[in-house]
């Protein structure tokens, strides 16, 4: 079975910014549990956000999803958050990852993002590793608030990302920083992951 | 080329190896080895003739198509796929080759 | 004069063609398959490198290492 490059397919997501991108609601192998929480490929479980956000099957086969919410209004906005198994880089170093990933993250919208901050945070028990940057498409009259964190399973990176787009002049919205806390606090694995078992 | 890079602590461990092949020149492969990061050799072969050989060069077509094969230390072919790289079905079969050498 | 026709021309040619039709032999430049390169050994090759070295198979791999080569369209294209 061919696979599609989580990197190409989460850029069709990230791409469109403020532009009129629906959702796709692909069929994807997932069930919900007794208590709401979603099991995804019995690989991952998770507390899924609360709607509008609505979740995206990348394609199947593949090991990463997202969640997108569409903000109503002129122009239609979007944020996305989702769960990569195989982030953008190649490095096992967390600060040199992250360089790695914001040079190929959002590559093809354009963007222009300002020095991410970062700090060490937590994740899974293990240490890992949170950034924050702004980027901007004055072309387009965007900006896009993202936040990564970069997490360990076994002796490999995975990430966690979410993207919020605003016109230039635009407001972010806070309080969806909290609803991608509590996702990520509520994510577990299920079973090692392929690498594991090698 | 970025999942063979991710990937190349694995290789090392079931003693394997890894390049890219392509027709562009020695020039062009430097930048974009740079470019990528990659720290494996890719390739330059201009005449085409090895992707002739590993069928990879589609009558009429002067780029090579995309396929990855795995040839064991023996010379043999083992392993042949088309499209982009499948790194799980990849480390799948190195794993199988270095337990065949090695034992489990 | 028939039967002359179809000694000197048509049979020889019907053997010809049945000889094409049944032959393992591939039509020029058929490449082979992914599958059918399984088994088959590796041509001897030497190409240089972006690593300013010339890759030699035999000198370097072979007897050596497993190798993976991945084979794609163009430098700055998604591989």
């Amino acid at each position: 079975m061919r696979r599609f490059p989580i990197a190409l397919l989460l850029f069709v997501i990230m791409l469109p910014g403020c532009a009129t991108m629906t959702a796709k609601q692909a069929h994807s192998p997932y069930r919900i549990a007794a208590d709401g929480d979603i099991v995804w490929r019995g690989e991952y479980r998770f507390s899924p956000p609360p709607k509008p956000w609505l979740l995206v099957s990348l394609d199947e086969g593949d090991t990463a999803f997202a969640y997108l919410k569409v903000v109503s209004g002129e122009p239609l906005c979007q944020s996305t958050f989702a769960y990569s198994e195989e982030p953008f880089g190649v490095s096992r170093n967390l600060r040199q990852r992250m360089k790695e990933f914001y040079r190929r993250f959002l590559w093809a919208g354009r963007v222009t993002f300002d020095p991410p901050r970062t700090r060490p945070v937590t994740v899974f028990g293990r240490e890992a590793l949170e950034a924050t940057s702004l980027g901007r498409d004055p072309a387009r009259g965007e900006k896009v608030w993202t936040k990564v964190i970069l997490a360990r399973r076994g002796e490999r990176l995975v990430a966690f990302f979410m993207t919020q787009w605003q016109p230039t002049n635009g407001t972010f919205d806070r309080d969806e920083e909290k609803i991608f806390q509590r996702f990520i606090d509520s994510f577990r694995f299920l079973k090692p992951s392929f690498y594991q078992t090698l | 080329m970025e999942g063979h890079q991710r990937n190349l602590y694995l290789y090392d461990r079931f003693n394997a190896r890894v390049a890219g092949v392509s027709r562009d020149d020695v020039t062009t492969l430097q930048y974009f080895a740079a470019k990528l990061g990659v720290t494996f050799p890719l390739l330059s072969n201009v005449s085409g003739y090895l992707g002739l050989d590993f069928g990879a060069l589609a009558p009429g077509r002067p780029f090579f198509s995309r396929r990855t094969v795995i040839i064991d230390r023996k010379g043999v072919i083992r392993y042949a796929r088309d499209g982009s790289p499948d790194f799980h079905e990849i480390l799948t079969v190195l794993k199988k080759l270095h337990e065949e050498e090695d034992g489990p | 004069m028939a039967t002359d026709l179809w000694h000197r021309r048509l049979v020889p040619g019907l053997v010809v063609l049945c000889a094409l039709l049944f032959s393992p032999v591939k039509a020029p430049g058929a490449q082979p398959s992914a599958e059918e390169l399984i088994g088959t050994s590796v041509p001897i090759f030497a190409l240089a490198s972006s690593q300013n070295t010339l890759v030699d198979y035999q000198q370097d791999y072979y007897g050596k290492h497993h190798l993976i080569l991945t084979f794609f369209p163009a430098a700055f294209t998604p591989v």
